[in-house]
């Protein structure tokens, strides 16, 4: 059977849904849009912008072999999305070599599903290139890592990284019921003019949308330093809990709560810990989540790095006021070293849990 | 003219719980399918301290932004210390826009990210578009795909630490689209200023009547009257005026703005008192010279507070040739309390009679008791046509320079005049019981 997906939300009149109104296409348009927010609404997971001291940003290092530069470890968004794609804004210095960028999963190292974007040389700055990875829903965290491999010469710059879920083309007849509220694809046939949309149609119509409600509320940080500069933004010495982070997020309507992950190193001997909460959390007194770094450094970003992905950690706790669309919270992150030794957060990213509804 | 914004929903949508799914619902299906595809979408922050360590030269700084369907507008919230203009461009037709920072840095080479402050912008974006008449979309390509990338100039000595984007909801009305509802007859405004633009310095004419007249901010300080997105009665945003900086907007003169005592004419708009003025009377919306000084003959009408505390709503008809001729009208009463600072609609009809009983004033959509604020000197047929522009905000005092006297102080929104009488019913709907209603296409009559 066909289904609809529109390339665009199409908005309807609102008179045309009123009750005197005669069933013409309107309500076919109504189920094309529940297809289209279930193939095509999303945001972007990861959005990073790296930086660097007085010089522009560079990685990779000898030509024979790549690294990992960055990671991010983030949540798969389940059906229908079934690809990631990826973005960037890089540099190629070398006139005559092209370089690699390379993403995969941690679940599926390269070389599986991996995507090398070619970085053509003699590539100005802020040039975008993109290519696409495949997302494995199996997961239940999952990290994506980006690798540099520059050519023989020159250098291959990365200033910004994006990674979004790809939009889906088409989607499946079947039902997908991630995290209740069943989304059920409404055929052509069923809204045709013989055949108008029935209340059990509306009502699949209704579900369908709270797929979405529940599903979509998005990433508010999808952040990861680089391998290269990795000493540079967050770290500290200090032997009681300094604050290197606060910003504001907002809260989409019905997400009660935070999911996060991290990745933490510290240098040395002796004990290391990155604590966060959000100004709900202080308002009600509820306790900090903290996460114990790591001892010592041999490979960037491959080892000695620990993850937390969150898993038998508390979710950061956040306040939606049920009258407004979006409210704002505030997001603390403090590390904490032993006063000689160095505490670096290398990656960062928070996402909403799905909607209580 | 800029294209009517084609209006979908309120801001805020309810749960429809057990209520479906009779006909009458159908409509909050497509409601609840409005506000996800309008506001339901989070971006991911920029962190990372990207610009902290750059202090001795100017740097650019660049960032991709995956941009949903409906998005027109992103607020960017920059966290900095430091002294100079961050401007961010967009790859989007080159929009730009600025933001001064000033926040003292202790130590300028150890920049303290304790003591840097948040600081606002707003950017347009190209929205992917739909056309209602044909439902021809416009969009970048098939895959729903909109990535623009921003770039950021960040001056010597200016330290960025974190950047948190937020995708603006699209303005919202609970007015019917254009083409469907329907409206008073010839109750299209000859100019509609909706405050819509929400950046930049034009004030945009929403009128679907297309005389094209926008106006221009105009202050002692830069970039003021300020695009407030904090409060509005539709659309968004509203105009902050600043008294001290005389805030004011400017629409040049046009022909379908000049009303002669016989011509009748309303003129409406929603305010939004500040307790914070300086003591005059204050300009609302004139089109009249300050004095014999700046326009000879010195003449216009003015919808105006006088009294010095902007609670008195007045209408004045003006010519000064070798004597005053007036017709000056003013509420009765003080129509709010020194402490009322929140939204009003204030309208003013004209029958075009020259008289006190032609003239209908209206506050919050109901009439109120007027009286003579000097004797009506008048005479039906008088020219009060003239060549000052139309200003928003104040008085105009110099014909060359537009400079204004006599500022108004709070913010203003919805301005529309007509050329004709609106009747009592027109009022009621254009207040809308408080909502205020979009008047592009005229006065919704449903």
């Amino acid at each position: 059977m066909a289904r609809t997906v529109p390339s665009a939300f199409v908005p309807i009149d609102y008179a045309e849904t009123g009750t005197a109104r005669p069933i013409d296409d309107t309500e076919a348009i109504m189920a094309a849009n529940t297809h289209y927010l279930y193939s095509a609404h999303r945001g972007a997971v990861v959005r990073t912008t790296f930086r660097d001291k007085d010089q522009p940003y560079t990685v990779g290092f000898n030509p024979s072999s790549a690294q990992v530069s960055a990671l991010w470890c983030i949540e798969p968004p389940g059906e229908p999305f079934e690809q990631w794609a990826v973005y960037a804004l890089v540099e190629n210095t070398s006139t005559t070599d092209g370089a690699s960028l390379r993403f995969d999963l941690a679940s599926d190292p390269h070389p599986g599903t991996s995507t090398d974007i070619y970085v053509a040389p003699n590539l100005s700055q802020w040039t975008q290139v993109s290519g696409v990875l495949d997302i494995d829903n199996t997961q239940d965290t999952d990290t994506i890592r980006m690798w540099a491999l520059k050519g023989a010469t020159g250098d291959l710059h990365v200033h910004s990284v994006m990674i979004v879920p790809r939009a889906a083309n088409a989607i499946a007849g079947s039902v997908n019921t991630l995290n209740g509220w069943p989304f059920v694809p409404i055929d052509d046939d069923e809204v045709s003019q013989d055949a108008p949309l029935s209340v059990r149609l509306r009502r699949r119509a209704h579900s369908n949308m709270m797929h979405v409600y529940r599903n979509r509320p998005g990433a508010c940080v999808g952040w990861s330093d680089d391998a290269d500069r990795r000493n540079e933004a967050f770290s500290t010495t200090s032997s009681n809990f300094e604050e290197v982070l606060r910003f504001p997020v907002f809260i989409p309507k019905g997400t009660t709560s935070l999911r996060w992950s991290a990745f933490l190193r510290k240098t040395g001997s002796g004990t290391g810990k990155m604590r966060m909460r959000t100004s709900t959390m202080d308002a009600y007194g509820q306790a900090a989540i903290t996460a114990d770094a790591v001892n010592g450094w041999s490979s960037p970003y491959t080892s000695n790095l620990v993850k937390y992905d969150d898993v038998g950690q508390s979710a950061l706790s956040a306040t939606t006021d049920p009258d407004f669309a979006v409210t704002q919270d505030y997001v603390t992150v403090e590390l904490q070293s032993n006063g000689s030794q160095t505490v670096y957060l290398y990656g960062l990213c928070i996402w909403f849990e799905v909607v209580e509804a | 003219m800029k294209k009517a914004p084609i209006y979908y929903k309120p801001g805020t949508w309810e749960p429809l719980n057990g209520q479906l799914p009779d006909g009458a619902h159908a409509g909050e299906l497509d409601q609840f399918a409005c506000y996800l595809a309008t506001q339901r979408l989070s971006v991911p922050v920029d962190i990372g301290r990207a610009m902290t360590s750059i202090s001795y030269f100017s740097i650019e700084y660049s960032t991709l932004l995956h941009v949903p369907q409906f998005c027109e507008h992103i607020a960017l919230y920059i966290k900095a210390n430091g002294s100079g203009t961050i401007t961010v461009d967009t790859s989007d037709d080159a929009y730009s826009a600025k933001v001064e920072v000033n926040t003292k840095i202790d130590t300028a080479a150890t920049p303290e990210y304790e003591n840097a402050t948040w600081h606002q912008l707003v950017m347009p974006m190209d929205s992917v578009t739909v056309d209602t008449e044909s439902r021809a979309l416009d969009v970048d390509d098939l895959d729903h795909e909109h990535v623009v990338t921003l770039t950021y100039t960040c001056p010597v000595n200016v330290y960025v630490w974190e950047v948190v984007p937020f995708f603006l909801p699209r303005r919202f009305d609970t007015t019917l689209p254009g083409g469907v509802a329907t409206y008073y007859a010839d109750s299209v405004p000859v100019g509609y200023w909706s405050m819509y633009d929400w950046d930049g310095s034009t004030v945009s004419d929403m009128s679907s009547a297309g005389n094209g007249l926008d106006g221009t901010k105009a202050s002692s300080t830069a970039g003021q009257p300020y695009w407030d997105t904090s409060t509005s009665v539709l659309g968004g945003a509203s105009l902050r005026f600043d008294q001290a900086d005389l805030d004011a907007v400017i629409v040049p003169d046009d022909d379908v703005l000049d009303f002669s005592t016989d011509d009748p004419f309303t003129i409406s708009c929603w305010i939004k008192r500040s307790t914070d003025y300086s003591g005059t009377v204050a300009g609302i919306v004139t089109k009249s010279a300050a004095s014999s000084g700046v326009d000879s003959p010195y003449e216009g009408y003015a919808l105006w507070f006088n009294d010095f505390e902007q609670r008195r709503p007045s209408f004045l008809l003006y010519r000064q040739v070798s004597g005053v001729e007036q017709l000056r009208v003013q509420a009765s009463a003080l129509a709010f309390a020194d402490s009322d600072t929140d939204w009003h609609h204030i309208c003013v009809t004209y029958n075009g009679n020259s008289d006190l009983d032609g003239v209908t004033m209206y506050v919050d959509g109901s009439s109120v008791t007027i009286g003579l604020a000097s004797p009506d000197t008048l005479s039906a047929g008088t020219d009060i046509t003239t060549a000052t522009d139309l200003c928003f905000g104040g008085f105009i005092n110099s014909a060359t320079t537009n400079s204004r006297i006599l500022p108004y102080a709070g913010n203003m929104d919805e301005v529309a005049i007509w050329s004709k009488e609106l009747s009592a019913d027109e009022v009621t709907a254009v207040y809308n019981s408080g909502a205020g209603v979009n008047l592009s296409n005229g006065i919704p009559s449903t």
